[in-house]
């Protein structure tokens, strides 16, 4: 702005020029105008009717704390939900190069399902193999006991059924699956060898022949 | 009818009742549009959606509160001419990257003519057309403070600045208006002339 201007206008002649004025009606405004109110009321939902103004005088500060409470709980949480506390990492293999042989192991391993009809198989063959021993006793020759004992028994419909037998399971079971000991080292005394003095001086004792000169 | 009355009748929806209040404050309200906006097109545009939002507002209106009705009418009708143009602020931003192409013989020196201006004894229509040829803010500040007797922190607080800005934009805008004047009243003692 120029220093040398001079605000020459008089506001209150323009005040009073602007407030006392005012703009010729025409009909055609009204109808322009009742178009344009018909149109906004079908267009505009006033939900102020329906639902009350809820004014809560709470002070700035309150509020910027209470966002910023809700903000470090949030973030703090979103961490929470990255970091698993309750995993061991001694437990498994770390190291992703390095195969886990354990998983391995578990996957060669075959799976059985211990059934009904599984335990029935189990237990039926355990029966024909005490009534083969218990036939193999009455033989006399010890070459047939042998092969008996050595060769399969075949599990058939024929075999006799144990409540006709007299020994008992149980001294049969004794027989099949006893502990087998383990072989006690025996205390063998080393044996004792000569103690041999060794000869230093191999020519000792000996006389030297005297030279024929 | 009663001012109380008639009020009533408009939120009633009452065509009768609304057809009297429009040709009781329309005019009115159409002229403070006028000085309010760039141009004539844009004062109809705001004076029909202005007027229209008076009325949703006439609800609010409390005939024992301390503004009257005329008052009431007018503050809101403000209020929404300073939203309106509050809202449209982008097109100025744009409209300031075009560059008007003027002819390079035509002065704008006032003091060449030896003819002199009295810029106090000035018409309806030069004036109104010196506001609007004032920028935006300018243009606001100078109708809140100047012709509709807004303090400046009211002024401020409608148009989100500090009265220290708004004290400045005042300025620059009485600088512009008599210079707007000026200019206008040239051209019309130019028109005339021819």
């Amino acid at each position: 702005m120029s220093r040398q201007f001079n605000y020459e206008l008089d506001e209150n002649q323009i005040k009073s020029l602007m407030q006392n004025s005012e703009l010729e009606l025409n009909e055609s405004l009204w109808e322009k105008f009742e178009h344009i109110t018909n149109t906004r009321r079908n267009t505009h939902l006033n939900f102020s009717k329906y639902f009350q103004k809820i004014d809560l005088n709470i002070n700035k500060t309150i509020v910027l704390f209470l966002a910023f409470i809700a903000l470090i709980s949030g973030f703090s949480s979103m961490l929470f939900t990255l970091v698993d506390f309750k995993k061991t990492s001694n437990n498994g293999n770390n190291d992703p190069l390095m195969a886990d042989f354990r998983e391995i192991e578990k996957q060669r391993e075959p799976i059985y399902e211990e059934t009904e009809s599984t335990k029935k198989t189990i237990k039926s063959v355990t029966k024909a193999k005490v009534t083969v021993i218990i036939d193999s006793v009455n033989l006399k020759d010890e070459s047939q006991k042998l092969d008996t004992l050595t060769s399969t028994p075949d599990i058939t419909p024929t075999v006799q059924p144990i409540e006709d037998k007299v020994i008992k399971d149980d001294m049969i079971k004794e027989t099949i699956s006893k502990p087998s000991k383990k072989r006690r080292k025996a205390n063998i005394k080393s044996e004792e060898l000569p103690i041999i003095k060794t000869v230093t001086n191999l020519n000792e004792g000996l006389i030297e022949p005297e030279l024929d000169l | 009818m009663f001012q109380a009355d008639l009020i009533a009748s408009c939120i009633k929806n009452n065509k009768v009742a609304k057809k009297q209040f429009f040709e009781t404050y329309f005019g009115k309200m159409s002229f403070i549009a006028l000085r309010y906006s760039k141009n004539s097109a844009q004062s109809d545009h705001i004076a029909m959606q202005g007027f229209a939002h008076v009325f949703l507002k006439l609800n609010q209106f409390k005939s024992q509160s301390s503004l009257t009705i005329n008052e009431f009418v007018k503050h809101e009708f403000i209020s929404f001419i300073v939203n309106y143009i509050k809202e449209i602020r982008s097109e100025y931003y744009v409209a300031s990257t075009v560059k008007a192409i003027d002819d390079p013989d035509k002065t704008y020196d006032l003091f060449l003519d030896s003819k002199f201006i009295d810029v106090k004894n000035v018409s309806k229509d030069v004036l109104i057309k010196s506001i609007q040829a004032l920028l935006p803010s300018q243009r606001l500040t100078f109708n809140m403070v100047v012709i509709d007797n807004y303090s400046l922190t009211q002024t401020s607080e409608f148009l989100d600045t500090n009265e220290q800005g708004i004290k400045s934009t005042l300025e620059k805008a009485r600088f512009n208006l008599q210079k707007n004047i000026e200019t206008n009243l040239k051209l019309s003692n130019y028109e005339s002339a021819v």
